[in-house]
């Protein structure tokens, strides 16, 4: 990071920083007369970095090095002129809307909590409801590739009849993450912003030894940590009536003070001090405990549909899911969040709605019905100021 | 070893002169030894028989030729074999062979057995192309060799050589000499459905794999007796004609002729060699009659074993025993018994004669009882068991010209007694035929008593051999008697079987014209009736009887409209017995008005208990039956007024049948129906003869319901989720709200993409249900509801907190409850409890008060409570107690933190 200068973007798809006006470019094959044309080849970087071996156009370079611009240059191979950016570590094609403070997410979670199929339900959350609700325009830039296309192709199925719940994401495979697009009037003016998704495997965030190798939570703006109610000690036997796998490792405690020291490390957080970066804390698989549950608990209460983010709202939601949290033996938890966080919000959430087969991972034939699966996301936006906010 | 003359003659010589084809081998082999082609000329005879010399023990030879040589001398020439044996002795010295060396004879003998072998070969190749049948009887075998100059081989060996050659070795066998009688001679000439009696036996079927040489026998299977009953019975239920008919009496006289399988297979054995002779005589090559014979079903080496029996027989070189049996077989036994006596008797036939002769006595005494047994039943008129007698005399001496005349003179038997059956103003008759040859039938009708003869009476025609006759000029009303007789020449005839009848027609051409109160039959009957009898049969089983006399119609009246009634119309006729009625013609009718389409016509499935019925309902049309037909949604356009039941079907259509119950009440039809399962569209059809007039057609049914639908409370919405059927459809969800009932349709993608459906406001919504909609072009039906099982809301009372803490005194709490629209009586406790987490639960926290408090709508209510000195943070939150009939709203949790 430059002391006086830019502290530059973080690329949404390999997390490294770059200055934004020392890109590199990829050729557009559009040669010069008289030239041989350039051709799709394998791209090491995004090999080494996405795991994408698929062919693509050679980023320009020049004595075998990649040539850095600000705006757009030519191929000394074919005389095409590009002004293709891409991340000069992962050559990933760079959004036109990606500015310093384009902000990257985390989520994390233990192994078999439900990641991917929050990440799918909000996936689907934000290209419809989100987007109807904010009348904003949310989208995929340069097209549903890597995490993103995935989770179109798990929502897909997930909605069939019969659908089944994806696999278990494996340790350490690479995929480019999610990226949005989210642009939307604000009093007459436009608005933008990008942000960034990524998955990991659970197993990632058992251990604070693994937890450590996670490159990309060092460059995140909010992280969304995802906690399996079945975990906590007073639900273990209702998780065992219903077939759900749990492990020691995946005590919620363990899960937070993993994330806790990676965060402490990436962000060089003194011990003294607590955490600055938000955390919004997930209670996922809410639905299996509504029958538990008051009619009137604010928890039961449907997503609002106001084009703002409810402050006051969120606020009592925190207080109830506490309260809910602490009786189910998660007391310890809360007060590791209140000794380590800043800024910290609990919520209740459900990407299914309905209970799936837990033992044979299909979706229930009733269908999804997903609840307050954005609520999380929409806070940490609001959090940035990016949303307007009212209570 | 001393030579034998005595044996040495008897042994060989004389049987040398007796066998001309071993003279000539001898002749041949000594022709050999001159022509200098040494021991090889004498290896096809046997020498050392001939010289009597035994190979294995040859002794002195020196001596033994010379003991020979004055024996053959002083034999000289008689037997003419002798001096032939010692001109072969004198050509071998001749030819240089020196038979007194004892290795000369070892030589000697394994050049004859080579030359044997060589010998036998080519015997056996000779005797196949002899024999192309490749079937040969042990005589012919034995015969051939003696010629073939192999007459020293035993017949084993020469059966096991020709074995080899895949030729067939035979006992001859006798001709069968039963007689046959002609019905079963004739089913075969004259029916070529039936080949040989064998095919009789497999009726309807054809006999395969016939044997009878030896046994009786098809496909491998003994006949019996059984055979013949079965096959008589299968005669009798096959399609009536000419030849089963004499089927039926060829397998009858089997049964009646043969009371044992010996004497079953005697007949049959007789009959199939008479009509296979008959073939074979056709002529052609014997592989062709074989064939022949083959295609009659018969296996195919007794085929072989009949055609070389019947082609290498011959009378020419008969002995005499051969002409008295075949005289005998061929049923003369006058004949037979002439040639016994004038025929010469030989030496070598004299066992043979002296059997045929018993044979011929035999048969004279078994003839003479039956003559004898024929003439006792003849007297006593059992004229049946005569004929059997007869015809037994007749098998044993089928020549008697005076027991054929006799057969021919004597009456058949009885028939047995006649079916009456009334046909208009006709009687039928019908009888079993009689299991005789050429036998006729002749029916004489005659009133008062049966005709006791055939001249007792009106002659139906001339005798004929159909078992059946149709008397068209029988007297109406008059008590008939019929009587059967059976003959051969149409002179004698048998005692009669009778059967009587009163010809009573019924009426003809029963029509009935219906109006909306009555009905008008009409009808024909003869003239000898005096009189109808009408039987008018109410819906309610009550009988009514009109006589109309001498009229031919009838008009019922009073009758109710569309209810069916039966009339039945009998003929009245004045008999010898009184007066007595025909058989009753039965017609029914229905009084109705003119025909119309079923309106307003209506359908719906209703449940009951756990099935689905189908309700429909139109407008009546009276004196008309209404079917209700259901159609597949799609099917073709239907004729648009009228339609055959052919053309209903065509389109899909199936009659319903209606359930028990239902009925008309103001006008209107309602019939329930088995609701299958789906959508159809249902049809009113009034019906008219084979079809009927066509209503508006409605669609209803069952459609595949929504499962596990849920509502589940969240907040002041409510979320429906189901299991959605499958298929192509829209789902209805409808709720009453307010006291009126609304409703929203959802598409499956609309269902997914919002999750669910919502409804709100929770409080006002009951009764929810999820129907399926059916679409099809341009109708649409909502199937019955799944109703869902929610409980309404409680009514929701929010209320407001506020903490105070005075600087000083103690620490108090106000709540304000909104009741909005809710009244009545409430106990209500404030809970507190220290700590950052509020009390989910009132036992988390300590009750620091508890009121009752009644609610007015409309009005807040206030309450205080003095709190207790507590450390902060601390909660303070209300709860309702149990029972009440709110639910308490939270206010923001800001409020309630101290």
């Amino acid at each position: 990071m430059a002391l006086f200068g830019s502290p530059g973007a973080p690329c949404p798809y390999c997390y490294n920083r770059i200055e934004l006006n020392k890109v590199v470019f990829r050729c557009t094959g559009q040669t010069q007369a008289g030239r041989t044309a350039c051709t799709p080849r394998p791209d090491a970087q995004r090999q080494q970095f996405l795991g994408d071996g698929a062919p693509a156009m050679p980023i320009i370079s020049a004595n075998g090095t990649a040539v850095v611009a600000k705006d757009a240059v030519t191929c000394g191979d074919c005389g095409a002129r590009s002004a293709v950016r891409c991340c000069p570590h992962c050559h990933s094609l760079l959004p036109h809307s990606l500015e310093e403070d384009s902000p990257l997410f985390g989520l994390v979670g233990v192994r078999a909590s439900g990641k991917t199929v929050m990440l799918a339900a909000l996936h689907r959350e934000l290209l419809k409801t989100v987007a109807r609700r904010f009348n904003a325009a949310i989208d995929n830039p340069g097209g549903g590739t890597g995490l993103a296309k995935q989770l179109q192709d798990y929502d897909t199925e997930m909605s069939r009849d019969g659908g089944r719940l994806p696999q278990q994401t494996q340790v350490g495979q690479k995929s480019a993450p999610a990226v949005y697009e989210w642009r939307y009037d604000v009093r007459g003016k436009v608005r933008s912003t990008l942000f960034s998704f990524y998955d990991n495997a659970g197993e990632d965030f058992a251990s604070e030894d693994r937890a450590l190798s996670i490159h990309y939570l060092g460059q995140v703006s909010g992280v969304i940590l995802l906690l399996d109610p079945f975990s906590f000690p007073e639900n273990v036997q209702k998780a065992q009536d219903k077939g759900v796998v749990l492990s020691q490792s995946d005590a919620p405690e363990n899960v937070l003070a993993s994330l806790t020291a990676v965060l402490r490390m990436s962000h060089a957080v003194k011990t003294n001090r607590k955490i600055t970066v938000p955390v919004a804390v997930v209670v996922s698989k809410i639905d299996a405990f509504f029958d538990d549950l008051p009619e009137n608990h604010p928890l039961r209460q449907p997503s609002s549909t106001l084009g703002v983010f409810d402050e006051a709202e969120a606020a009592s939601l925190h207080d109830h899911m506490s309260a809910l949290v602490a009786s189910w033996g998660g007391d310890g938890l809360l007060r590791s969040l209140q000794q380590n966080y800043e800024t910290y919000r609990v919520f209740g959430a459900s990407a299914l709605g309905a209970e799936p087969d837990y033992r044979t991972g299909e979706v229930n034939a009733r269908g999804r019905l997903p609840h307050r699966v954005a609520e999380p996301f929409l806070w940490l936006l609001a959090e940035r100021k990016f949303l307007p906010r009212k209570g | 070893m001393a030579l034998d003359p005595k044996a040495y003659k008897s042994g060989v010589v004389v049987p040398l002169a007796k066998d001309p084809a071993q003279m000539d081998a001898v002749g041949a082999a000594i022709r050999g030894l001159k022509s200098s082609a040494g021991m090889a000329s004498i290896a096809q005879i046997d020498v050392a028989r001939l010289l009597a010399v035994d190979p294995q023990n040859p002794g002195d030879l020196v001596a033994h030729f010379k003991s020979l040589e004055i024996t053959l001398n002083k034999w000289g020439g008689n037997p003419p074999s002798a001096a032939l044996i010692r001109q072969l002795t004198a050509a071998m010295r001749d030819a240089g062979l020196d038979i007194t060396a004892t290795s000369f004879w070892g030589a000697q003998a394994q050049a004859q057995a080579q030359a044997q072998a060589s010998l036998i070969g080519d015997f056996i190749r000779g005797l196949a192309a002899d024999f192309p049948l490749g079937v040969l009887t042990q005589e012919q075998l034995e015969s051939a060799a003696k010629g073939a100059g192999l007459g020293s081989l035993s017949l084993a060996d020469l059966t096991m050589a020709a074995r080899n050659e895949s030729l067939t070795v035979s006992l001859d066998f006798e001709v069968p000499t039963t007689v046959v009688p002609p019905v079963l001679s004739n089913v075969v000439t004259q029916h070529p459905d039936f080949r040989t009696v064998a095919d009789l036996l497999t009726f309807p079927h054809q006999a395969t794999a016939v044997t009878f040489i030896d046994a009786v026998a098809l496909d491998g299977k003994l006949v019996t007796l059984t055979d013949v009953l079965e096959a008589h019975k299968r005669s009798e239920t096959a399609k009536d004609s000419n030849a089963v008919q004499d089927a039926q009496k060829a397998l009858g006289l089997l049964k009646s002729q043969c009371s044992t399988d010996a004497q079953l297979h005697e007949l049959i054995r007789g009959a199939l060699f008479k009509q296979l002779t008959a073939a074979v005589s056709r002529g052609g090559t014997r592989v062709q009659q074989r064939d022949a014979l083959v295609g009659f079903g018969l296996d195919r080496i007794e085929a072989a074993r009949v055609v070389t029996k019947l082609t290498t027989g011959g009378t020419a070189s008969k002995l005499p025993s051969e002409l008295i049996l075949g005289a005998l077989g061929a049923g003369n036994l006058a004949e037979a018994r002439r040639l016994a006596t004038a025929l010469p008797e030989l030496d070598e036939d004299q066992a043979e004669r002296a059997s045929a002769v018993a044979k011929i006595s035999a048969a004279e005494k078994a003839k003479a009882a039956h003559v004898e047994a024929f003439e006792r039943a003849k007297a006593n008129r059992d004229f049946r068991t005569a004929a059997t007698e007869l015809a037994a005399a007749l098998l044993i001496d089928a020549a008697d010209a005076v027991l054929a005349s006799q057969m021919t003179a004597l009456p058949p038997p009885r028939p047995e007694a006649p079916s009456l059956r009334i046909d208009g103003r006709a009687v039928a008759l019908s009888w079993p035929p009689l299991a005789e040859a050429d036998v006729t039938y002749l029916v004489v009708r005659a009133e008062g008593a049966a005709p006791t003869d055939p001249g007792a009476g009106h002659r139906l025609g001339e005798p004929s051999s159909t078992p059946s006759a149709r008397d068209t000029q029988a007297p109406v009303g008059r008590h008939l008697f019929y009587s059967v007789f059976a003959t051969r020449d149409g002179r004698q005839f048998s005692d009669p079987a009778s059967a009587s009848v009163t010809v009573l027609p019924a009426p003809t051409e029963v029509v009935a014209a219906a109006d909306a109160t009555q009905v008008t039959l009409s009808w024909q009957v003869p003239s000898e009736a005096i009189a109808a009898l009408v039987t008018q049969h109410a819906p309610d089983g009550r009988d009514t009887e009109f006589e109309v006399a001498g009229g031919r119609s009838f008009t019922a009246t009073g009758l109710t409209l569309g209810n069916t009634y039966g009339f039945s119309v009998r003929g009245v006729y004045v008999t010898a017995q009184g007066r007595e009625t025909s058989a009753p013609v039965r017609i029914e009718a229905t009084p109705r008005g003119a025909i119309a389409a079923a309106g307003e016509f209506q359908a719906r499935v209703v449940n009951s208990g756990n099935t689905h019925i189908l309700e429909c309902s139109w407008r009546d049309v009276e004196g008309y039956v209404v079917d209700v037909w259901a159609f597949p949604i799609t099917h073709p356009p239907l004729p648009s007024r009228v339609a055959s039941d052919s053309e209903l079907m065509a389109a899909g259509g199936q009659r319903l049948t209606p359930m028990p119950g239902g009925g008309v009440t103001d006008g209107r039809v309602v019939r329930r129906f088995a609701a299958g399962e789906g959508m159809f569209a249902y049809l009113p059809v009034t019906v008219d003869g084979q079809g009927g007039l066509l209503g508006a057609s409605i669609i209803a049914g069952v459609a595949p319901p929504a499962t596990n639908v849920i509502a589940e409370r969240f907040g002041d919405a409510i979320k429906v989720s189901w299991v959605w059927p499958e298929g192509d459809y829209l789902m209805e969800v409808a709720w009453l709200e307010g006291g009126r009932t609304k409703s929203k349709r959802v598409t499956r993608a609309k269902y997914r993409l919002d999750g669910g459906v919502t409804l709100s406001p929770a409080t006002a919504i009951a009764k929810i249900e999820v129907a399926t909609v059916v679409r099809a072009a341009d109708e649409e039906w909502v199937s019955v509801g799944v109703a869902v099982d929610y409980a309404a809301a409680k009514p929701p009372v929010p209320y407001t907190l506020t903490l105070r803490k005075p600087l000083l005194g103690s620490p108090s709490a106000r709540v304000a409850l909104d009741p909005g629209g809710f009244s009545g009586e409430i106990e209500v406790e404030l809970v507190c409890a220290t700590g950052p987490f509020m009390p989910p639960r009132p036992s988390d926290g300590s009750t620091v008060g508890r009121e009752r408090v009644t609610l007015v709508a409309g009005k807040t209510s206030t309450l205080d409570f003095s709190l207790p000195k507590l450390p902060s943070p601390f909660w303070a939150r209300l709860f309702a107690a149990d029972g009440s009939g709110i639910v308490l709203l939270d206010p923001p949790t800001s409020q309630m933190k101290g």
